[in-house]
């Protein structure tokens, strides 16, 4: 089967268990609000959703972008500075393990009604993986690699640029996966605690309203820019890495 | 000058010997194979020459220079077991990499050099596209391309089956006789030693010393009618009862 005809399975297999559970459960429009219902209400609202959808990608894509750079600075300063990397080792791990729900709510009570603490939301979800997967690739080198280039009288620099962010990569780019996806959902939860626009804000406003078709079909959109966060990390993953394209 | 002078070379990792003093010359052009059982601390003794690896006491002379100032010289090629090779990179941009890197005065042609190895047809394909015994001949290239005084060879032919083991020896053997390089090579193979070798270095248990030396006077040609004759079978059961000596000791 192709992905294509896999992706459209998907969706009618959706719609029909939703239409499917609300014929079973006799559900009503406002516990469970039909797919059509949703669609109407995104074609009516659009302006609204795109406007808050953009607010949230914004949020998303910078602290992703940050969470890349701290990753790659880190683990490049970790390769060469072991010390760092034992003085950083606790507060990566505490970092890791915050629990972020709570975290975000002292940094919007600590920075206020601005982008600030849903753009270090992001950042601190995101930036541990990517942080992870570059450490194991720099760390899997293949030894007779570097001994190779040893004998060849290689730089520093030469051996980071030809053997060591090659063979990290595929880690980075399999980090991508998980990470981008999830910058995404951190913006949204950063937007749940204190903000006035994004689909986070709209979300609470929707539940506040008791409109159910307002939820869920920015629920909707928020599962699409996952999933187009997943995408373009696969197709990173075709550009950055052909080789593994050509294995398949 | 030799090729490779070790004098008093002993190598301990903490209170372990892996390799206790001994004295090595190797000459201009000379093909030397180092035999000895597992752990016995050949591929220490390659890694010593190859800089990778500094001697506890003792020193190692290539070419008169330190292991060190021959890389930086770019007159040492290495290839392991494990075919070195980057994964991102074809066959011939693998090649080419060591030129990039060694920027020597004279090289040899990359795609000459892997068309010359029978890899015509393999110059752009990537590693993991490659049967082990074309992965190792393009791990050979890398390690020849820039025509290093001397060549480390650390059972480069370890991981392949019999045949393509025997296949890739003659084919070695071949490219060495034109390329008239010094090498040292590591192997486990009796045969594989005698077939490629002038000489043969049989190391004891570790810590490792010479425990014997088996000195191979064949024609140059070591073809399947010279593997089946006395003299090289000859060669064979001397060596074998060398090692089983040495591994006994």
């Amino acid at each position: 089967m192709n992905s294509r005809t896999a992706l459209l399975l998907f969706l009618v297999s959706v719609a029909v268990i939703w239409y499917g559970v609300i014929w079973i459960g006799q559900l009503a429009p406002i516990v469970l609000p039909p797919p059509h219902l949703v669609v109407m209400v995104i074609a009516k609202e659009w302006s609204a959703l795109l406007y808050n959808t953009v607010v949230t990608l914004g949020t998303a894509l910078i602290g992703y972008f940050f969470a890349n750079l701290i990753a790659i600075l880190l683990a490049i300063s970790f390769l060469y500075l072991s010390w760092l990397r034992s003085l950083a080792t606790p507060w990566v791990i505490v970092i890791k393990n915050l629990p972020i729900v709570s975290v975000a709510s002292l940094l919007v009570i600590t920075f206020g009604d601005s982008p600030t603490p849903r753009i270090l939301v992001v950042i601190l979800i995101c930036f541990h993986p990517l942080l992870a997967n570059l450490m194991k690739g720099f760390e899997e080198v293949d030894p007779n690699l570097l001994s190779r280039f040893q004998t060849l009288h290689a730089t520093r620099w030469q051996r980071f640029c030809y053997v060591l962010w090659p063979n990290a990569l595929p880690y980075y780019v399999a980090a991508h996966e998980i990470a981008f996806t999830s910058s995404i959902i951190a913006a949204v939860i950063a937007e749940f605690f204190f903000s006035r626009q994004g689909l986070g804000y709209l979300l609470i406003e929707a539940m506040n309203d008791h409109r159910g078709d307002r939820l869920w079909a920015t629920n909707v959109i928020i599962a699409v820019l996952s999933a187009a966060a997943y995408l373009v990390s696969r197709w990173l993953e075709s550009v950055l890495i052909p080789w593994r394209g050509e294995a398949k | 000058m030799p090729a490779v002078e070790a004098s008093s070379v002993s190598k301990s990792f903490g209170q372990q010997q892996i390799i206790a003093p001994l004295d090595l010359t190797i000459r201009k052009g000379e093909f030397v194979s180092l035999i000895g059982s597992s752990g016995c601390g050949k591929s220490t003794l390659l890694h010593l020459c190859a800089g990778l690896q500094e001697p506890t006491s003792g020193s190692i002379k290539i070419f008169g220079r330190t292991p060190a100032a021959a890389c930086a010289a770019h007159e040492i090629g290495l290839a392991c077991q494990r075919p070195a090779l980057v994964p991102s990179r074809t066959a011939l941009q693998n090649v080419q990499l060591t030129l990039t890197i060694a920027k020597p005065k004279q090289a040899l042609q990359p795609a000459e050099l892997l068309r010359h190895f029978g890899l015509d047809e393999a110059l752009n394909l990537f590693p993991h596209q490659l049967s082990g015994g074309m992965q190792q001949r393009v791990n050979i290239a890398c390690a020849l391309v820039h025509e290093p005084s001397l060549l480390l060879l650390d059972e480069p032919f370890g991981a392949l089956d019999e045949l393509t083991r025997e296949r890739l020896a003659d084919w070695l053997a071949g490219v060495l006789r034109v390329a008239h390089r010094t090498a040292i090579l590591v192997t486990h193979s009796v045969e594989e030693a005698v077939t490629l070798s002038d000489r043969i270095i049989v190391l004891s248990q570790r810590p490792a010393t010479i425990a014997d030396i088996v000195q191979v006077n064949l024609p140059n040609l070591r073809d399947f009618d010279v593997r089946q004759s006395d003299s090289f079978l000859g060669l064979v059961k001397r060596t074998r009862e060398a090692l089983h000596r040495a591994a006994a000791v």
